[in-house]
């Protein structure tokens, strides 16, 4: 028998939950070597195919080789003994506890860093010196992760996995909380991994970082794999049809209305070290994107309109008249509505229906004399559930049921309720499909039909370019800039936001 | 065309909401299975003793169980809060303990139980303002609390029982009295839980602690205030306790400073045995009524079949375990899914 060229082949693989089938016949071949990367919807069954070929759950059919040879891989600890690493989408590290001791949660005795049946931490806090710098991280061994950045956390679950030695690296959607420039470092960071001989499989979402990055794409869908193409062939909207399959919605559906009446003037606001002399304005029916770094002050911005930060000077007027936002209460109650970055932690409430979640910021317009109008509330969810196509069973369906691109729309229904008049959208499509993005698109233009404002932050440039109608770029707690819809691109906005000139 | 699928899966899932969807729920909801179990208990029950349906059993077993179950509705507005109440049992031995004090000083026992509901609802505001506003851990906070209350009891009665001599026969009735047959504690008990249950479902007030309990972030970006919302619940827990306490001392007509031992415990049982979940959000005032009904059932069969008593608190141990082994395994398939 010859060299086999594959590392890993995972054949005609099967899995279901339940009457729900997940993997149907799905096959990937990947070379000893590079970097593979998998796309597909959310829910295609990527992270299923991965936590197989992992140990973490186990296939219904089919077989997985590695380098040729058949093997079962029916448990987390049976993956890890054929050098298997796996970098999870929440990177499951230790919060309280120090990079080092993240570091060799699973390799303490492998790294021979135990005597006598304890760990020697200052063996330990040399060897994770010496792995983080292999790397090329710059980051204290000591530091305790809940102290790091999500990307500095995001570059100790890799040196963890890579502290096992691994032969194939698994990344499961690695990039999806990080900002233009961390992914470029962190897009640098795999090259150096592959150099160093591992094959490396990489989940993600965004086809750009992939074809700069990858050296074969498979594309899934439902389970099934559809094509596998070299990245240098790779053309965007052709995998974005073969992963939603025949229809072909346009991306971004850009609405233009007429200029109309000024609707929100921030006037030199000002947040001790944070913002500085931030004027700009808003006009009714608009949709002013805001772009910067993550930690460039555009998320405080947004909490100082929302009214959960107090600017330390300026001033916010809304249609010409000063508001001082003191209350979240008194912010609603002014039109303001807020959609946190993170749905699950800000959003949404899991265990609670679909209704009560839309009508939680409005009890008052369905309320009378301290009691609930249950009736009303219901009629009022639905007509709301339904305008937005938001997919649900029934009205009394818990929300965490819900796919992320209902959920997400169950949110903007929140607000829409109480007809707000400012939206401040902070990452709005984070991690959903691309068919769901298009979905919270087109909300977003039945907002501004409606002669309301929308504030939005997005790390993804083009998001940003097809959806606003100007750009306002911070960096450092300053505007560097501000484009118009046409002449903006995301060359122009990574130099502002960087301040290159 | 993928909309119109959309738009006849809703329609669907509507109509099938008003027909069948009745008898499907109630098997669904933990109130009926519990309904149904406590049924089954007392149709094998009467079985192997005939004395278990005597109307004097029944009644007392009702009103021995009043108590809890006051304490209870408290308790189940605070789990759907998300946090709970340890110093309930304490507060309402304090309450009773200050009433019954105030009555030997020559205070009119009716003014005494007022100024001793006063302190039941000090004591709620108390853990409340550090709960809500301050941001102390429920946990902690009603733990003190709970020893503080207990300490003052003690304290006021120098550790025994205050027996109140000559107390007014109007007092005694809300105790002891029957209405029509009805014991008036029940009755009482009946009432707040009926109106308890309906505030829990249909009051703005109480909507709010949902909110708070299932996420307090979000709650407070829907422009919840939070801290409000937190200290009516314990100035709830509080006054139900202060309320159980008064009660308790006109149906004995003692003021006893180890009243409501472990009350706390038995309360949050027979709430999570009633559906209500420790990480808030979810919970009614019915199901943690039937869950207290099934507990003292339990125990009136370990009474009627001569069991050591001792058993009892063994076996309430295993039906909590139980109850929420069957909330693992029913709603498992859900989590795998995601």
């Amino acid at each position: 028998m010859g060299e086999c060229p594959y590392v890993l082949e995972m054949r005609r693989i099967k899995k279901s939950y339940g009457c729900q089938r997940v993997l149907d016949n799905i096959n990937l071949k990947v070379r000893l070597g590079e970097i593979h990367g998998v796309v597909g919807k959310n829910g295609a069954g990527k992270t299923t195919l991965v936590n197989i070929l992992y140990g973490a759950e186990l296939k219904d059919g089919g077989e997985i080789r590695l380098s040729g040879a058949l093997v079962d891989l029916n448990s987390v600890a049976k993956a890890r003994s054929y050098r298997i690493s796996k970098v999870h989408q929440e990177l499951n590290l230790f919060p309280k506890l120090t990079v080092a001791e993240n570091i060799f949660v699973n390799v303490y005795h492998g790294k021979g860093l135990v005597r006598f049946g304890m760990v020697n931490q200052e063996a330990a806090v040399v060897e994770a010196r010496k792995v983080l710098s292999q790397l090329h991280f710059t980051i204290d061994p000591l530091s305790r992760i809940e102290d790091l950045g999500l990307a500095q956390q995001q570059m100790v679950a890799i040196t963890r996995a890579m502290a096992e030695n691994p032969r194939i690296l698994i990344l499961d959607e690695p990039s999806a909380a990080l900002n233009e420039q961390e992914i470029e470092h962190f897009l640098q960071t795999l090259q150096k991994i592959r150099k160093t001989g591992v094959t490396i499989l990489f989940i993600s979402q965004r086809l750009r970082e992939l074809k700069k990055i990858a050296d074969q794409v498979t594309v899934i869908r439902d389970g099934k794999d559809m094509a596998t193409i070299p990245a240098t062939a790779l053309e965007e909207e052709k995998v974005i049809r073969l992963m939603v399959g025949l229809e072909n919605r346009q991306r971004y559906p850009n609405l233009m209305l007429p200029t109309k009446n000024e609707l929100l003037c921030v006037e030199e606001l000002s947040v001790a070290k944070i913002l500085h002399r931030i004027n700009f304005t808003l006009h009714e029916g608009e949709i002013l994107g805001i772009a910067g770094l993550a930690g460039s002050g555009r998320t405080t911005l947004m909490k100082v309109l929302f009214g959960l930060i107090k600017p330390s000077s300026g001033r916010i007027l809304l249609r010409g008249r000063e508001i001082k936002q003191k209350t979240i209460r008194q912010a609603i109650k002014q039109g303001f509505a807020y959609v946190m970055e993170d749905r699950f932690a800000s959003g949404l409430f899991t265990n609670r229906s679909i209704v009560e979640n839309i009508t939680s910021a409005n009890l008052d317009l369905i309320s009378k004399r301290f009691l609930l109008n249950s009736a009303l509330e219901k009629k009022i969810a639905w007509r709301l559930i339904r305008h937005l196509h938001i997919m649900v069973q029934s009205l009394g369906q818990k929300v965490i049921t819900l796919s992320g691109g209902n959920q997400q729309k169950t949110i903007l229904a929140r607000w829409l309720l109480g007809d707000s008049l400012v939206y401040l959208l902070d990452e709005p499509t984070s991690g959903l499909d691309i068919p769901s993005k298009v979905d919270i698109y087109n909300i977003m233009n039945a907002i501004i039909r409606r002669w309301a404002g929308i504030i939005m932050i997005s790390s993804d440039l083009s998001e940003l370019i097809g959806m606003c109608h100007r750009i306002i770029v911070i960096h450092e707690g300053r505007i560097s800039g501000e484009l118009k819809g046409e002449e903006a691109t995301e060359e122009k906005i990574i130099r502002l936001a960087s301040n290159v000139e | 065309m993928d909309r119109n699928l959309g738009e006849q899966t809703i329609k669907r899932g509507l109509e099938k909401e008003g027909m069948l969807a009745f008898l499907g729920k109630a098997f669904a909801l933990r109130e009926f299975t519990l309904f149904v179990i406590i049924i089954l208990c007392s149709v094998v029950l009467s079985f192997f003793t005939p004395h278990f349906l005597t109307g004097a059993n029944i009644s007392t077993t009702a009103i021995g169980l009043a108590a809890d179950g006051i304490i209870a509705v408290g308790m189940t507005v605070a789990l759907v809060l998300g946090g709970f109440d340890l110093s309930v049992g304490s507060v309402m031995a304090l309450s009773g303990v200050v009433a019954g004090s105030l009555y030997l000083s020559g205070v009119n026992i009716w003014l005494a139980a007022f100024v001793a509901l006063i302190f039941g609802m000090l004591c709620g505001l108390i853990n409340g303002y550090f709960i809500g506003h301050v941001g102390l851990n429920p946990f902690i906070t009603t733990l003190g609390m709970m020893s503080i209350a207990r300490g003052a009891s003690y304290v006021l009665t120098q550790g025994s029982p205050l027996s109140l001599p000559g107390i007014a026969r109007s007092f005694k009735f809300i105790g002891g009295g029957r209405i029509l047959g009805f014991p008036v504690m029940v009755l009482i008990y009946v009432l707040i839980v009926i109106i308890m249950d309906f505030a829990l479902r249909r009051s703005t007030a109480l909507r709010q602690v949902f909110y708070v309990g299932s996420n307090e972030k979000a709650a407070s970006l829907s422009g919840i205030n939070v801290s409000k919302v937190k200290t009516g619940v314990f100035f709830l827990t509080g006054t139900l306790a202060a309320i159980t306490g008064i009660l308790t001392l006109s149906r004995f007509t003692v003021a006893a400073p180890n009243a409501g031992m472990s009350a706390e415990m038995r309360a949050i049982a027979a709430c999570v045995i009633g559906g209500a979940s420790l990480s808030g959000g979810e919970g009614t005032i019915i199901g943690s009524a039937l869950g207290v009904i099934l507990l003292a059932l339990v125990n009136n069969a370990l009474i009627l079949l001569n069991v050591s008593v001792y058993w009892q608190d063994l076996i309430t141990g295993m039906i909590l375990i139980s109850a929420v082994l069957l909330d693992f395994f029913t709603h498992r398939s859900s989590f795998l899914h995601k």
